[in-house]
């Protein structure tokens, strides 16, 4: 017969290496963020009801600074603008997300005001949705973009517009995809004076000591999800 | 030897200032939105500037604001309520040049454009929603075609929000029909007599889509509320908008839709402004900005009422209630 005292202790080993595991191990978590007009529920539910993520804690964030916040404690496994993967080297993309045959495209430079053109950016204001914090925001922008006075950051697309309208911004910087559904809420005459270098579409990242089994998984995404997501194809990177 | 440690300690010295952050003083007042605001400065910041934190009191005097401003000696300040720009512009107009050149942000005070218009220091957002923001919202929602819209307004305080307003509608092609209640003189007394005579008559006789009600003191005093307002918008068809969350609650039978403040966001948009301040912009560069980030309330007994459809596809941000 075993002494107690023994069993007692197992007890306290087992919870001890729990603890450990729960607070040293990367938790097996989904966190996503899209500079998109979809839904938040409409996406997670998505993501939820895939059976290729199961067993996955999956969040999506309708902010970048709520995903900011909640990734100090990094997730394995997140779904993010390819801007982002390029200044956060603790991950390493996997997965490319695509549509109608396109990995990535041209954002739209915007404006109200024919004075607005490319040869002044340098002296006006522009929007764009946060997806990279302040700091890389700036760097994004003058790397996709060119220099622009002053660099606006909104939390969602649907600022966008305002932004603009209002005259906080001179310039916004906006996909094509987002542009079509805020057209149908305001229609007030934008002037496209621009366009952006090529900008990838979001992709998956995984933790970069993540073991390649574990990668393949997320390849099954259905394609339903990724309808969900505003997306069609998948591709390995 | 001694040299060379006279030097790397003044080196150090010099380090230790330059990386030192900016630091940023805050005034404001103590209810749950000024706390939100605070709370979402203090997490976009996170830790890249000095924060101090300083309510300031219903009765708190120039003298605690001079001598908490000159004790920190701030970098910026942070000013949320009319009391503290106005007590920061007159620290601006102090003999030091410190007070002189003091810069700040303000936010969540009434009239700040107006109470801002020629300042040099200090740059604001405003807190009034603007009549784009809450008219596009509503809009976007229902079934209706939004085309001619009523407001009245005070002229000696709100000329320029209807003249904005007005400029920023027309891009959507909406049309304001803006009626001015100083008609017959301003007093308060004339306003509620203008108002009694014109708001239901103007109701009846006009083509109004709707009607946007400015937050005025004057115009939606206890007297002129119920008796005007209220009883308007129950006797009529023609739905009524605002940019305070109250008037859309249900049990009031008041407004259709409010848009009002994201206290969250505009703390995103204010550390926007403050960071600017610090990478070199003015506050004239930056101005005053219009709130951008906005809840939105939908009484959908009102709407109903109104004889008006929605859209439930398009009303996944909306807080819908009903009674």
């Amino acid at each position: 017969m075993k002494h107690p005292n023994n069993y007692i202790k197992k007890r306290e080993l087992l919870f001890l290496a729990s603890l450990f595991l729960a607070i040293f191990l990367p938790a097996q978590e989904l966190r996503v963020y899209q500079t998109s007009t979809i839904p938040v529920k409409d996406r997670e539910k998505a993501l939820k009801s895939d059976p290729s993520l199961g067993g996955l804690e999956i969040t999506v964030f309708g902010q970048f600074r709520e995903f900011d916040s909640a990734n100090k404690s990094k997730a394995k496994y997140v779904i993010m603008p390819s801007s982002w993967a390029k200044y956060n080297t603790d991950y390493k993309p996997v997965y490319q997300l695509g549509k109608k045959g396109q990995t990535n495209t041209k954002l739209m430079i915007l404006t109200t005001k024919p004075d607005w053109t490319m040869a002044n950016i340098g002296k006006g204001k522009v929007g764009i949705v946060d997806e990279l914090g302040r700091k890389n925001t700036k760097t994004y922008v003058l790397d996709i973009a060119g220099k622009f006075k002053l660099i606006k950051r909104v939390t969602k697309p649907e600022d966008l517009m305002p932004l603009l309208v209002l005259e906080n911004a001179d310039y916004i910087i906006i996909s094509s995809d987002n542009y079509e559904v805020l057209k149908k809420k305001f229609t007030a005459k934008t002037i496209k004076v621009g366009e952006t270098k090529t900008v990838d579409h979001p992709v998956i990242c995984v933790l970069k000591d993540t073991p390649e089994s574990e990668v393949e998984k997320l390849g099954k995404i259905s394609p339903e999800t990724l309808k969900a997501l505003g997306y069609s194809e998948l591709k390995k990177l | 030897m001694k040299n060379t440690l006279h030097i790397s300690l003044f080196t150090m010295l010099i380090l230790t200032f330059n990386v030192s952050a900016e630091k940023v003083l805050i005034f404001r007042q103590g209810s749950a939105n000024f706390e939100e605001l605070v709370k979402s400065v203090k997490e976009e910041i996170d830790g890249e500037l000095e924060l101090v934190d300083h309510v300031l009191s219903d009765k708190a005097t120039y003298a605690e604001f001079v001598q908490k401003t000159r004790a920190e000696k701030p970098d910026l300040l942070l000013l949320l309520d009319n009391k503290a720009v106005t007590f920061a512009k007159k620290f601006n107009k102090e003999a030091d040049e410190y007070a002189q050149n003091l810069k700040g942000v303000a936010a969540m005070g009434l009239n700040l454009r107006k109470e801002l218009k020629g300042n040099k220091n200090i740059c604001a957002v405003e807190y009034e929603v603007p009549a784009y923001t809450i008219i596009t919202g509503f809009r976007y929602m229902v079934k209706k075609d939004i085309k001619n819209v009523l407001v009245f307004y005070r002229k000696s305080e709100q000329q320029e929000v209807i003249d904005s307003a007005a400029k920023l509608l027309s891009k959507e092609g909406i049309k304001l029909n803006a009626m001015n209640t100083e008609e017959y003189g301003t007093e308060d007394k004339d306003v509620k007599f203008f108002l009694q005579r014109n708001v239901m008559r103007e109701m009846y006789h006009k083509d109004n889509d709707l009607v946007w009600v400015i937050s005025d003191s004057v115009m939606l005093d206890n007297d002129n509320f119920a008796e005007v307002w209220v009883n308007a918008a129950r006797k009529n068809k023609v739905p009524f908008i605002a940019g305070l969350k109250t008037f859309a609650d249900p049990d009031m039978q008041f407004c259709a839709y409010s848009a009002s403040p994201n206290h969250r966001d505009l703390g995103s948009q204010v550390t926007e402004m403050v960071f600017a301040l610090i990478d070199g912009s003015t506050p004239e560069e930056i101005g005053v900005e219009y709130i951008l980030s906005v809840e939105k309330s939908a009484n959908i007994t009102k709407i109903k009422e109104n004889g008006i459809e929605t859209n439930p596809e398009r009303m996944k941000d909306v807080k819908v209630s009903k009674k």
